[in-house]
């Protein structure tokens, strides 16, 4: 073997061994990019749900008449949790009643009922991993939380005329956590 | 020789295609870090829904030590 044969030999193995790590170092970087650009796409689709949440009008419109009720009603509720008086389930079942009553008086059912079904299907998406929890729980967590907080005896309400405890289960054990406990017997 | 340039040149071109593919699309809000556009959308909307939870004004309501 002379020296140009030789040399040859070593441009051969060395570009065998470069394009292999070349050929590993592209695979990585590949399903680096692949998985970042699947993060994108989920971060884009929760952006969706919050454009849907502030352009929509039928949105708009139920999350307006939920927030003047409960401005019209505010000072009669904060009484209400305010009295020291009372005993924790002597408070919750007073609670419950007023703010059923609320709903019906102020025909608050499809309003409540359009929110709660938005919430369930942004629940769906983050479950399912096609939304990112990040931002669904930095832009909706608190709003859900207490507008939960607020109309779960609504919640229980229907679930005891639709004889269906499922009733909004996944935003209740989202937010809440158990699903079982919220209603009282 | 040339398939050994074929095989250098092929991992190459893929990483010049994976490069140029980017995805730079995420949401202006994402990318200013700032989220406070929201609220003061809805503030504008008159939609004031991010505040009144009744378990900040009296925790002993069963729902509240549910997820407290």
């Amino acid at each position: 073997m002379n020296k140009h044969e030789e040399r040859l030999q070593f441009y051969e193995i060395t570009g065998t061994w470069l394009s292999a790590i070349i050929m590993i170092i592209g695979g990585v970087f590949g399903i680096f990019q692949y998985l970042e650009h699947k993060n994108d796409v989920r971060i884009e689709r929760s952006m969706t749900f919050v454009e849907r949440f502030q352009d929509n009008t039928v949105t708009l419109s139920a999350r307006k008449n939920l927030s003047q009720s409960i401005d019209g009603k505010i000072d009669e509720l904060n009484a209400l949790l305010s009295n020291k008086d009372l005993k924790a389930e002597e408070l919750s079942a007073l609670f419950d009643a007023e703010i059923v009553k609320l709903v019906k008086q102020d025909v608050l059912t499809e309003h409540l009922k359009h929110i709660f079904t938005f919430y369930e299907q942004l629940v769906y998406c983050v479950e399912m991993e096609l939304c990112d929890r990040d931002v669904a729980d930095m832009f909706f967590e608190t709003e859900a939380k207490s507008l939960i907080r607020t109309y779960y005896p609504y919640i229980c309400y229907i679930r005891k005329e639709w004889h269906n405890t499922e009733v909004y289960a996944s935003i209740v054990r989202f937010y809440i956590g158990e699903n079982s406990e919220i209603c009282r017997e | 020789m040339k398939l050994r340039r074929l095989f250098i040149l092929l991992p190459l071109s893929l990483i010049a295609c994976n490069s140029n593919t980017v995805v730079d699309d995420v949401p202006p809000q994402i990318q200013s870090g700032n989220d406070s556009s929201s609220s003061e959308k809805m503030d504008a909307d008159g939609v004031k829904d991010r505040g009144y939870d009744p378990c900040k004004i009296n925790p002993q309501l069963e729902i509240c030590k549910k997820n407290p």
